[in-house]
């Protein structure tokens, strides 16, 4: 049981651990790469560590801290807060990162090493901060600043001119889409003068909450991303190394989304369903359309990108849906496919340092070299895939048992999408571990090493776990989120 | 678990039962969802004899039984049941009288009794559907594994125009194969005579002359089909292969075939008069419909025509191999454009590479290679251009030359002064007025 007198101390120790480990990378000598990578992870496993704690926290008890910030007309406190719904995010957060610093000795050239694991640690906090901010002004900050981070890596560790461009086009696109997230946040504020919102249900009037619903949900759909949003996603995913990618794939993927549950749909109940026939369909578009372009990939890590896209749909069809079982199991597809995600592109990451392309059609037969390999990446494709056991499944079957209550059509067109990833996870097994073997005889050891096997098992035990256990999860959420009923027969634009 | 189906519509029922038989269909290898199971047939023979024939396939047949008490409120679905499997049986009978693959042959054959198994739970003949499921367990392992030793002793071969007269040389393959073909073709007394006898036994007391007719049909295509395998496979002259076969004989290999042999042979005599051991355990599942119709009271209209049947499609093969090939030949040569078809299954796996499989990848490549970068992203990065154009406009006002920025500030600071002067303040003399 946690010490709740501390829980204060705990929470802020969480989200500044990983700062504070990267600022004292900085006093470790650039090529004392021992002491660089001692450091840093265990910094990265503390955090982890220390976050586990909140794993005990009830269904409705929750860690707050709160202190006076900004005075006046517009007043703010640094509130953060972890509770039954973002204790999740937090622990995805923390073991995902984890993974990822251990993960990134492999990639950073060597004198490059120490900016590699100070950036990746400072893009921790960020994500950290933001999950557990309960304050718009403190998500606000978290959101954006975490964009700089992913930036530099990008632009400045990547190597490549792809790379650069690619940085540039996350930046501008997700600047823009934080751009309109505060001009809503403003709008917001200027009614309720407080940041202060969570637990809030402003009167607004309808036409100013359609208004700045509808930012919030532009900005989330950059974020996530949700077709037709997405463009910045395939250079990004592409362009990335390995850990930076698993991080933004399998954690602030999930910061539109969260944003949604924790200030968009509580904040604006009403326009949430106003929008809702809109977002609707971008939601079984993006599931549609991710899964036809991950079929037609030839680039193993653009595959696993689109078919984010696809997987994340779902949690959009999942939360406008506004069932509570569909929400509550969004919640879990959430997790798992940041799980599913990372464990991906960290083992696509592994594979392409090893034969030096990411062509599917230029490699194969992996499975005979090395098998341990071939096993870990069996297990995570047929996560993604939905392989009942695995997590993967209880997402999705949960949602589309909600779904289909309130949303048969859409429910019945996102299926179509569960076949078709059926065909992108298989093609991608099949094109790098089976079928004759394309590399050179002299390739050198394709097999896991063993750090890179001890960093993986977690997120696929992970993985087993909720997919054999999902009710953990599961039968906490429900109480965290607020789904109001179906609305009966009051249009929204009525009240205005 | 379905205890409270009767407070559903029949409505309602017909389409769960509709569903769930789509379920089934495509597990269970039945139209129109068959066309895996003849390709799963790459894999190696023992793992054909277990999941493609045994256990797996027939997994759809177990989910129609134990969602019964759906299928008793539902007339509708559970008529769909029963077509869809006499339509599989009858189908797939007659594709594998065309094909020249041996495992294939077996393939078809699955699919066809898997279809009696179907039709057999459609009208509601629990019992003797889920009969047909154990004995054709023991009987097509039996057969796979016997064809396991003949491919593995022919170095891989699987063309049965290249095997002949292999009845001398592989004594063991070809007794217990002969012994799986005469129990799936529904000879007195092996295992598939009982259970095949079941089925169409109830289609009769059921009142359903048409299925039983067809099912009847099947069984002599049935026969028929088989034992021109077992012809082609073992008779029809000398050996036709190119390699000499090895005759590798080991108790790894033998010992297995042997069991299944015996249980192939006996296994029908779980419902002998007295012993309807079968019965008595499906009446707790099924109630009323888990029992078999009583051997006691045989059926000898129906149990002539099936054993006719049987003898029939023997004979004929028979004849068309062994005695009369010439005949064989003309036919061949008159109904070629039949044997195509059939060769073909129907030309339905073509079908559906045009139908869904063509048109899914060629969108998806599209997708990836010209929309997304071009479509989608074309249209960001317009957004970006426009940007950037507008930033270029403006760059050209940036010359550099004090003068110009110096009379820029003059006009601007005119503009403001005038706007002040005349909106503002003359809006405000207004007011005052």
């Amino acid at each position: 049981m946690l010490p709740w007198g501390c829980a204060d101390v705990l929470i802020n120790t969480v989200i500044f651990l990983p700062l504070v480990t990267a600022l004292i990378l900085l006093f470790v000598p650039r090529t004392a790469s021992a002491w660089l990578k001692g450091v840093a992870l265990t910094g990265a496993v503390a955090t982890f560590a220390l976050s586990l704690a909140f794993a005990s926290l009830g269904v409705s008890t929750s860690a707050d801290f709160t202190a006076p910030w900004i005075a006046g007309p517009w007043s703010a406190a640094y509130h953060v807060r972890v509770d039954a719904l973002r204790v999740f995010f937090v622990l995805l957060t923390t073991l995902v990162s984890a993974a990822c610093v251990w993960a990134a000795f492999s990639y950073a050239q060597l004198t490059r090493l120490r900016g590699f694991l100070f950036l990746l640690l400072m893009f921790e906090t960020t994500l950290l901060g933001l999950f557990t901010a309960a304050d718009l002004l403190l998500f606000y900050i978290y959101w954006d600043l975490m964009l700089i981070p992913v930036f530099l890596i990008l632009s400045g560790y990547a190597g490549s001119d792809d790379a650069r461009k690619a940085a540039w086009g996350y930046l501008i696109y997700n600047g823009a889409g934080g751009l309109v997230l505060l001009l809503g946040i403003i709008g917001l504020v200027n009614q309720t003068h407080t940041f202060e919102v969570s637990g809030l249900v402003p009167n607004l009037g309808a036409a100013l909450s359609w208004w700045l619903f509808g930012a919030f949900a532009f900005a989330f759909a950059v974020k996530t991303p949700a077709f037709p949003f997405h463009s910045w996603m395939p250079a990004t995913y592409t362009q990335s190394p390995p850990p930076l990618v698993a991080m933004v794939s399998g954690v602030q993927s999930k910061a539109g989304l969260f944003g949604l549950l924790a200030f968009g749909l509580p904040l604006f109940p009403d326009a949430a369903r106003v929008w809702a026939p809109l977002l609707l369909v971008m939601a079984v578009a993006s599931i549609l359309y991710g899964a036809l372009a991950a079929i037609g990939a030839r680039d193993a890590k653009l595959l696993v990108a689109y078919s984010s896209l696809s997987h994340l749909g779902f949690v959009w069809l999942a939360f406008f849906a506004f069932s509570i079982t569909s929400v509550s199991a969004g919640i879990l597809m959430l997790i798992s496919h940041g799980l599913i995600a990372a464990a991906l592109f960290l083992l696509l990451g592994f594979i392409e340092e090893r034969v030096g392309t990411r062509d599917l059609g230029a490699v194969g037969g992996l499975s005979q070299r090395a098998p341990r390999l071939a096993a870990y990446m069996l297990v995570a494709c047929m996560a993604a895939l939905g392989l009942p056991g695995l997590s993967g499944f209880a997402g999705e079957f949960l949602i589309l048992i909600g779904t289909w209550q309130t949303q048969p059509l859409y429910t019945s067109l996102a299926l179509i999408a569960v076949v078709l990833a059926c065909v992108y996870m298989l093609v991608l097994f099949q094109s790098l571990m089976h079928g004759p073997e394309r590399l050179p005889r002299d390739a050198g050891p394709i097999e896991l090493r063993g750090r890179e096997m001890w960093l993986v098992t977690p997120l696929l035990a992970t993985i087993v776990f909720l997919g054999v256990w999902p009710g953990w999860l599961n039968d906490r959420t429900p109480n965290a989120v607020t789904v109001q009923p179906p609305a009966v027969s009051t249009t929204v634009g009525r009240h205005a | 678990m379905f205890g409270n189906v009767t407070s559903a519509s029949t409505n309602a029922l017909d389409w769960i039962g509709i569903w769930l038989l789509v379920g089934a269909v495509a597990k269970s290898a039945q139209l129109p969802l068959h066309t895996w199971l003849p390709d799963a047939m790459e894999g190696p023979t023992p793992v054909s004899a277990l999941i493609h024939a045994a256990t797996m396939v027939t997994a759809g047949v177990y989910l129609i039984a134990r969602a019964h008490p759906i299928y008793d409120h539902a007339p509708a679905a559970a008529m769909t049941v029963a077509v869809i499997g006499c339509a599989s049986a009858f189908v797939a009978a007659t594709i594998g009288m065309a094909q020249y693959d041996i495992k294939r042959v077996l393939a078809y054959s699955t699919m066809s009794q898997i279809g009696y198994m179907v039709l057999a739970v459609g009208v509601g003949a629990y019992a003797a559907g889920t009969f047909h499921f154990v004995t054709h367990a023991f009987f097509k392992a039996l057969l796979f594994m016997a064809a396991g030793i003949i491919i593995h002793n022919l170095g891989g071969e699987q063309d049965i125009r290249k095997m002949g007269g292999l009845a001398k040389r592989m004594p063991f393959a070809f007794w217990t194969f002969l012994i799986g073909t005469l129990a799936i073709s529904g000879v007195f007394p092996l295992a598939g005579f009982f259970s095949k006898d079941a089925i169409l036994d109830e289609l009769q007391l059921l009142g359903h002359p048409w299925l039983w007719a067809f099912g009847s049909v099947a069984a002599l295509l049935t026969a028929y089909y088989m034992f021109r395998l077992v012809f082609m496979t073992f008779f029809t002259g000398a050996y036709r292969g190119d390699h000499e076969p090895h005759t590798d004989r080991s108790p790894t290999m033998e010992v297995p075939v042997v069991i299944l042999a015996v249980l192939a042979t006996i296994g029908g005599w779980l419902v002998l008069p007295g012993h309807d051991e079968m019965s008595r355990l499906l009446q707790g599942a099924f109630g009323d419909r888990g029992i078999l119709p009583a051997m006691g009271e045989i059926n000898w209209f129906v149990t002539g025509v099936t054993t006719f049947a049987a003898a029939a499609g023997l004979l004929i093969a028979w004849w068309l191999y062994e005695r009369a090939p010439q005949v064989r030949l003309r036919l061949a040569t008159t109904f070629a454009p039949v044997q195509r078809v059939l060769f073909n299954a129907y030309y339905i796996d073509t079908i559906y590479h045009w139908l869904f499989e063509v048109p899914t990848l060629t969108a998806a490549s599209d997708v990836a290679k010209y929309v997304d970068p071009e479509g989608v992203g074309a249209l960001v990065a317009g957004v970006a251009r426009t940007t950037t154009g507008l930033g270029d406009a403006m760059r050209g006002w940036e010359t550099g030359y004090l003068r110009r920025y110096g009379l820029g500030m003059v006009v601007g600071m005119v503009l403001v002064l005038a706007y002040y002067i005349f909106v503002v303040h003359a809006g405000a003399a207004v007011g005052m007025r």
